[in-house]
Parts: C-alpha cells; sequence; structure tokens
C-alpha cells in the first residue's frame, strides 16, 4: 500500500461523505414525518446503506450506517434516549445481516438483501424494548403486523435501492 | 460467482452478479425470500395468538417488569399509574382502553389513541408502561363492532 492516496482513494472519501449527507438528511426527514405508528417508519435512511454496498463494499456500509444514527441523533437531539438505542440496534442488526448477506448470498439483488435488514431491524429493535425497557413478553404479540409492513416497506426500498444503482450508471 | 468486494471508480462498474431484469418484481431469489417470510409469518402469528383469549376480557397494565393492576375492559374507570417518566394516566371507558396523559416527551403512546380487541396493546417507552387486552369476550366484541 502506498503513502500517498490515490485520485480513486479520494473517491471513495467523497462518496462516502455524500452517503452520509443523504442518510442524515433523509434520517431527520424521517423522524421529524408525521408518526404512522409508534414503531412504523418506512425506513428511507436504510436505502443509502443498500446503495453503499456496491458503490463502497461491506465495510464502508457499515461504518456509514453506524455514523448516520450517531450524527442523526445529535440533529434530533434524542442522543442516548430510548428512542436513540432502539433506533442504534435496529440500524445495527440490518446493516449487519445485510452486509453479511450481500457478500455470502450472491442470487439476491439489493431487493432481497433490503429484504433481510427490514426483518433484522423490526426484530433487533423488539428485542432491544423486551430486554431493556418493557420486560413484558406480551409485547412479542405486536411483531406479526409490524413484521408484516417491513417487509412491504423493505421491498419499496430495495426496489427504489435497484432503480439508483441503475441511474449511476452500475449496469 | 462472488460478487466484487469494492467497485472500481476508475471505470466503468461490472455488473453485479444479481440484477432483476424489473426492478420491482425482483430476481427469482428474492421473491422466494418474500414468500418464505410471509409463510413463516403466517406460522408464526398463529402459535402467538393462539394462546390468547380466554376468559372475561381483561386490561392489564405492566410498569417495567412487574405486573401493576388488571381491570374489566368493560367497566369504566380512570387509572394513575407511576411510570418511570412520571404519573401517566389511564382510561378505561366505553370498552377501549387509550391513555390520556403521559409525562413523557413523544407523547406517541397518548397519540397511538384507543385499543378494545383482545391481543392489542399500547406502550410507554420512556414510562416504561405497558397496557393489553386479553379475554375472548374482548374478541367477541371485535366482532360485533366489525
Amino acid at each position: 500500500m502506498s503513502e500517498m492516496a490515490t485520485l480513486d482513494d479520494h473517491r471513495r472519501t467523497a462518496r462516502w461523505l455524500a452517503l452520509l449527507l443523504l442518510a442524515v438528511g433523509l434520517h431527520i426527514f424521517e423522524a421529524s414525518m408525521p408518526n404512522l405508528g409508534p414503531w412504523l417508519k418506512p425506513g428511507l435512511a436504510n436505502i443509502v446503506t443498500l446503495l453503499a454496498l456496491p458503490l463502497l463494499g461491506v465495510r464502508a456500509a457499515c461504518t456509514l450506517a453506524l455514523a448516520r444514527v450517531v450524527i442523526g441523533a445529535l440533529f434530533s437531539g434524542t442522543l442516548l434516549t430510548p428512542t436513540f438505542i432502539i433506533s442504534l440496534a435496529g440500524a445495527l442488526a440490518a446493516t449487519l445481516i445485510m452486509a453479511v448477506a450481500w457478500q455470502a448470498l450472491p442470487m439476491f439483488s439489493l431487493v432481497g438483501i433490503s429484504l433481510f435488514g427490514a426483518v433484522a431491524h423490526m426484530l433487533a429493535q423488539f428485542v432491544v424494548v423486551e430486554a431493556l425497557f418493557i420486560q413484558q413478553h406480551a409485547l412479542y404479540y405486536l411483531l406479526p403486523p409490524l413484521l408484516l409492513l417491513s417487509l412491504l416497506t423493505g421491498w419499496i426500498n430495495g426496489v427504489i435501492a435497484e432503480y439508483v444503482t441503475r441511474r449511476i450508471g452500475i449496469r | 460467482m462472488l460478487r466484487p468486494t469494492v467497485l472500481p471508480f476508475s471505470e466503468i462498474q461490472p455488473a453485479p452478479v444479481s440484477r432483476p431484469s424489473l426492478p420491482w418484481l425482483g430476481t427469482a431469489a428474492d421473491r422466494w425470500l418474500l414468500l418464505l417470510l410471509l409463510l413463516l409469518l403466517a406460522g408464526g402469528s398463529r402459535l402467538l395468538y393462539g394462546e390468547l383469549g380466554q376468559g372475561p376480557a381483561m386490561v392489564d397494565i405492566y410498569v417495567g417488569k412487574r405486573p401493576f393492576a388488571s381491570y374489566p375492559l368493560g367497566e369504566s374507570r380512570r387509572v394513575a399509574v407511576p411510570g418511570e417518566a412520571g404519573e401517566t394516566i389511564i382510561d378505561i371507558a366505553d370498552n377501549h382502553v387509550q391513555f390520556l396523559s403521559s409525562p413523557c416527551r413523544g407523547q406517541q403512546c397518548v397519540h397511538a389513541g384507543a385499543r378494545h380487541a383482545a391481543g392489542e396493546m399500547l406502550v410507554c417507552v420512556p414510562g416504561r408502561i405497558m397496557v393489553t387486552i386479553r379475554g375472548s369476550e374482548a374478541r367477541r366484541i371485535d366482532a360485533v363492532a366489525e
């Protein structure tokens, strides 16, 4: 590895930062949207994590998701509150499983990868809420309808990511 | 067939291995995954909801780990619950239960509105309060209402 950063390195950094800004913007937009339900968000910021997989690779996608949640919480004033812990757990679980699926399961397009992420996100949030805040197994009665909705939003987000990768020239 | 971990930037990128011809349909694997998840979800819900719904319609209120109180859904009353965020008012009236007021910041529990059917639930995360409905009569009320 040479000492000097190459033009490609700079392009990678610039692309990472551009995606981070996009992700933070979507994160804040989502946080300020009218609530569709207590734990129901379309997960738009996750589209950026999906885009980062083909554009920047697995490691950059993980750092991007982590940075997005922390910076987004700074802007919305929820740092270290329950909201932050829940959204951090969801984003980390989704990103990790999407990264593993992206590497290990090449038969899935970004649509399938997004489904993995959506389900992981919802399950991780429930586990964290049950473990840290509510501590009642009855909480899981809420899970099926929310999982059904997360499959729907996951599919839509994956399709959006597919469209975007086409438009920016990854044929 | 392995995906390229990072695509080169200086050249036109090679196509990733799996591209659906129509994005909204996904690849065949995507569709099978969706079907599998839907089947798992259907089976899981049957297991989960099978145990609900015995006895009269009751409202259970939990604070943190502990059950706080249980009241019949049919009797109107107003309950002050000492949650972690402060005193929270829960209202039972007209076979419905709802958060009337909460000292929490988000107010999502209040905005969630009223619930009436077995298996339905209201949660205030900052106050660590959970309200659930159980009992077969809550189901019958639901069936009549619909």
